[in-house]
This record gives structure tokens, C-alpha cells and sequence, in this order.
């Protein structure tokens, strides 16, 4: 399968201090990926980077076969961008920048453009600036999609979005992924309508991809276990556990170990054997593993 | 493959330049038409007062330059005209959108430029021609009101430079660079603005040449976005 993005030890630092300690991925062609993380965890520092806003410090970045820092004009053609913020011309009325964009695109598709705008039910010659924020991620998105791109970036769909706005946006977005075959990445730190969303996954923490796979691969190889607090601090030192997040009687405990495994490490750190024979894994949604894998704080 | 041709690209570009000019760009044209009203009326008063003679001796001797607020809308006018353009399209980050459309960013920013040197060359042509309409219904000779009319040129160098210098302040987010640009804007412009007296640039053409590079500034200052600045 074709990749569309090429990450390979990304490394970028702003001064002295590194924020991207050496990312590896692949976008392939097709799908929609989710590249999450809390924020500052270099979300959108590794978007900046893709769309040629920053220059890496070492390491390979290439997009659409061309490197991130010198994208030709005819293959930013290709590339539809969704700025952090919905960031548009918004002096400009949501008819008017459709005349604007159009010209620089040839297979610009302006009726799906305007079957989208039409759902917000605002005359065209609104300006921009004078829309609500769900409004103008509307009008942001027919832009994008419009341009009938074959790779769409989108950094932080979700920022300013109400529950409404966000599954709109979502809908109208998988309805075109499938219609029209286009590969998506996108990056967002709210979790909770992309369940059912993703085809891949990305999670970046602390500057660093800590999972890369299927949501199916990952909701079935990580696991959560619930203990008494008191017990959990015999097992602070283990290694299986990726996190312990700490509630007022009980502590969840987090990792890729299985009920067995588990059971026998905790075993072996001396954690009381009633605790051991009731232990269960509990049932977590793709937002309760993130927060296991990422940490509340 | 599809190809999008230049003049449709440049067509789309001066549409947006006009929607962020349409409203305001009005403002320096109508307070140049006031000045040089005023300047008529000073003129005329002085006639009225003291007699044709008084107001030739006053500018043929002290070269009295009563019509220096016009410098004031010509240099004025550039910074308006540029903000007016570039506070929108610098303004939350959305310098990246320029940069990301599929052409080479040049097309754009000089197109922009362009546009706005236009305006700031139409406000002068428009004083220059205002100022001599003045001055011929006064029916000065040839070797005064040439001088007095020359006496605007670099003026209206100063307003593109001033222009420009707004232009890459504006797009400019580094404070030092900033700073700088701002320092150097002020420098150029009071230089060009200074006179004792009429037509004091008798080699214009060279202080013309040296603000030539102030056409780049905002090219050099907006790459500042594929510095991650904005």
C-alpha cells in the first residue's frame, strides 16, 4: 500500500529543548488515522513539521513522497489542511472565499462545498467572522473538502466544537473518507466521538509515538485492573504497569498484561492474595484507554 | 493534469485584496482632497489679504511649504493602505493559509504588494495632480510651481516606503526584527520626508534605487511562518 506520510526518527527541539524525541510512523493510503495525545504532547508540533511550517531537526518527514519542509505547489494541490482554530479569511463572506478558493483549484467541487454550508442556514454573504465557532468549522470544512484532496491533516478538528458541531463534522467527514477514498490524519486530545471513527491509531505522549496500531489491536491487548489503594502502593515498581491513576478508596491500574500475567506479578510484589483471586479486567472504551495510557495529569 | 491558469489566480487574489480594501481605502483620498482645499483657501486668503505679490514673494523667497500636509496623507495614506491589507491576512496565524494555497508564495505576497503600491501610486498621482490644479489657478510661472510640484516626489517615495515598512511590521513577529523594521521604516521615511525647501532632491533617482529592497520586506518577514514565528 502506498504511504502518503513518512515519519522516521523525528526529532524537533524548540531552542535547546526537545519536544519530539524521534517519531515513527506511516500514514498509508486510505483510512483515517487519529494521531492523540493530551495537549503538549507534540500534536501539533508534528503537524507544523508535515505542512512545512517547521523544519526538524533530524530525521526523515516526507509527504506525498516530497519532504514536509518543501512541498511543491502542485502537491499542496492534494493536500487539504484544517488550521488549529478553523483559522479562515474571515473578513471574507462564506460565497466569496468560495470564489477565492476555486481558482487555485482544479477539481474544486463547489457544490459540495455549498451542500454543507447550507446546513448552517445563514445567507452566503455572511461574513465569516460574524459566524459561531461550529459554524465556521462548516464553512472550513466544505473548503477542505472541495478541494477534493487525496490526503486531508486535520489539527484539532475539535477545538471550540460543541458535542452537536463535533459528530456533525465527523458524519459529514466520514461520508466523503468513504465516498471519495481520501486518507485523513488528524489530531485531537478529545477522544470521545472518535470511537467508532478511526481506522488507526496514534498515541503520542510526551513527544513520543507510545502506540501505533488498530483501535480493535489496542482495546484487545490493553487492559485495566481495579485495586485498593493501599495494595497499589506495593506495586509501584512494576514494570507491566504503563500507569496508576488513583480514585478515594480504589486505584485503576493500567498495561498490555493479561489477567494471568497480572495475577502472578501482582503475586510477586506481595499484594494480598484476596485482592489477587477477585481481580478482573475492567471494560474500557477507547476514550477510558486513552486516559489509562496518557495519564489524568 | 488540470491546470489553473495565472490570470484566474491573480483574479482571485485581487478580489480578496478589494474586499479588505472596498470599505476603508477611501479615508487618505478624502483627507488629501481636504488639504489641498485647505492650501487653496490659504492661498486665496493670502491673495485676498495681502495681495498676488505677497503670496509670490512668500514662495519665491522663503519657498514657505504650506501644503506639508499632503506629506502627511501620502505617508499616512501607505501606512493605512497596508494595514488596512495586512492586519487581516497576518493576523491569527493566517499568514499560513497564504502558504499553504498551491502556488509559489511569490505569486500571492507580490500580487498583494502590488496592489498596495498601486493605491499608494494613485494617492500621490492623485495629490500631484490635485496640488498642480491648485497652483494653476493662482497662474504661477513654470519656475515655481514645477520646483513646488517636484517637492512632492519624494513624498511619494515615503509613502511606499512607509507602506512596505508597515507591511513587514505587520507580518514581521519576531520584536527584535520587528523593531528593527520599524526603526529602519522611520529612518527612510524622515529622511525622505525632511525639506528646507521646494525640489531639495535633486538626485532622487539614487535615493529611489535605494528603497527598492523595501519591496522584499514582506516576503522576508512573512517566511517567518515557515519558521514556525507564525
Amino acid at each position: 500500500m502506498n504511504d502518503l506520510i513518512v515519519c522516521q526518527d523525528l526529532r524537533f527541539g524548540y531552542g535547546k529543548k526537545e519536544v519530539l524525541h524521534g517519531l515513527n510512523f506511516t500514514v498509508e493510503e486510505g483510512g483515517i488515522v487519529g494521531l492523540l495525545g493530551r495537549n503538549g504532547a507534540g500534536k501539533s508540533t508534528t503537524i507544523n513539521i508535515l505542512m512545512g511550517f517547521l523544519e526538524q531537526t533530524s530525521g526523515k518527514c516526507s509527504i506525498l513522497g516530497h519532504p514536509s519542509y518543501s512541498i511543491p505547489p502542485y502537491a499542496r494541490r492534494e493536500i487539504g489542511l484544517l488550521h488549529e482554530g478553523f483559522i479562515q479569511y474571515d473578513f471574507m463572506s462564506i460565497e466569496g472565499i468560495e470564489k477565492y478558493y476555486a481558482a487555485f483549484y482544479p477539481q474544486w467541487n463547489r457544490d459540495l462545498y455549498y451542500d454543507l454550508v447550507s446546513r448552517i442556514k445563514v445567507p452566503y454573504s455572511r461574513k465569516i467572522t460574524r459566524l459561531s465557532c461550529g459554524q465556521r468549522s462548516q464553512v472550513t470544512l466544505g473548503l477542505i473538502l472541495a478541494q477534493s484532496p487525496k490526503l486531508m491533516i486535520l489539527d484539532d478538528f475539535s477545538m471550540g466544537l460543541d458535542v452537536g458541531y463535533r459528530r456533525l463534522f465527523l458524519e459529514f467527514l466520514r461520508d466523503y473518507v468513504d465516498t471519495y477514498k481520501t486518507t485523513v490524519l488528524l489530531t485531537s486530545h478529545v477522544i470521545q466521538e472518535l470511537d467508532s471513527f478511526l481506522d488507526k491509531i496514534l498515541f503520542i505522549k510526551e513527544g513520543e509515538i507510545i502506540y501505533d496500531g488498530t483501535k480493535e489491536a489496542f482495546l484487545s491487548s490493553f487492559y485495566a485492573y481495579t485495586i485498593p489503594i493501599e495494595e497499589s502502593k506495593k506495586i509501584l515498581t512494576c514494570k507491566e504497569i504503563s500507569n496508576i491513576e488513583y480514585g478515594n478508596k480504589y486505584a485503576h491500574i493500567f498495561g498490555y498484561t493479561e489477567k494471568e500475567a497480572m495475577q502472578r506479578r501482582l503475586h510477586a510484589f506481595g499484594v494480598h492474595e484476596r485482592v489477587i483471586n477477585t481481580l478482573q479486567a475492567d471494560s474500557l472504551n477507547l476514550e477510558d484507554a486513552f486516559v489509562g495510557l496518557m495519564g489524568r495529569y | 493534469m488540470n491546470i489553473v491558469s495565472q490570470k484566474t489566480i491573480f483574479r482571485a487574489v485581487l478580489r480578496k485584496e478589494w474586499v479588505k480594501l472596498r470599505i476603508l481605502v477611501w479615508v487618505p483620498f478624502l483627507l488629501m482632497i481636504a488639504f489641498l482645499f485647505d492650501t487653496y483657501m490659504r492661498y486665496k486668503g493670502i491673495v485676498a489679504l495681502h495681495g498676488a505679490s505677497a503670496l509670490w514673494l512668500d514662495l519665491m523667497y522663503k519657498q514657505s511649504i504650506t501644503f506639508f500636509k499632503v506629506e502627511w496623507v501620502l505617508v499616512g495614506g501607505g501606512i493605512w493602505f497596508a494595514c488596512l491589507q495586512f492586519l487581516p491576512e497576518c493576523s491569527h496565524k493566517r499568514l499560513r493559509l497564504l502558504f499553504h494555497i498551491p502556488v509559489a508564495h511569490q505569486l500571492p505576497i507580490y500580487s498583494m504588494t502590488g496592489v498596495g503600491l498601486a493605491v499608494t501610486g494613485v494617492l500621490f498621482l492623485g495629490a500631484y495632480g490635485g496640488f498642480y490644479a491648485v497652483l494653476s489657478r493662482f497662474h504661477f510661472p513654470e519656475e515655481l510651481y514645477v520646483p513646488m510640484l517636484k517637492t512632492l516626489l519624494p513624498w511619494g517615495l515615503a509613502g511606499a516606503v512607509a507602506y512596505c515598512a508597515t507591511a513587514a511590521v505587520i507580518a514581521q513577529t519576531d520584536i527584535v526584527r520587528k523593531l528593527a523594521l520599524v526603526f529602519l521604516g522611520y529612518v527612510y521615511v524622515s529622511f525622505l520626508s525632511e525639506t528646507n525647501g521646494f525640489d531639495a532632491f535633486e538626485d532622487l533617482g539614487w535615493y529611489a534605487l535605494c528603497c527598492v529592497p523595501w519591496i522584499f520586506a514582506f516576503e522576508a518577514a512573512a517566511l517567518g511562518v515557515k519558521e514556525g514565528r507564525a
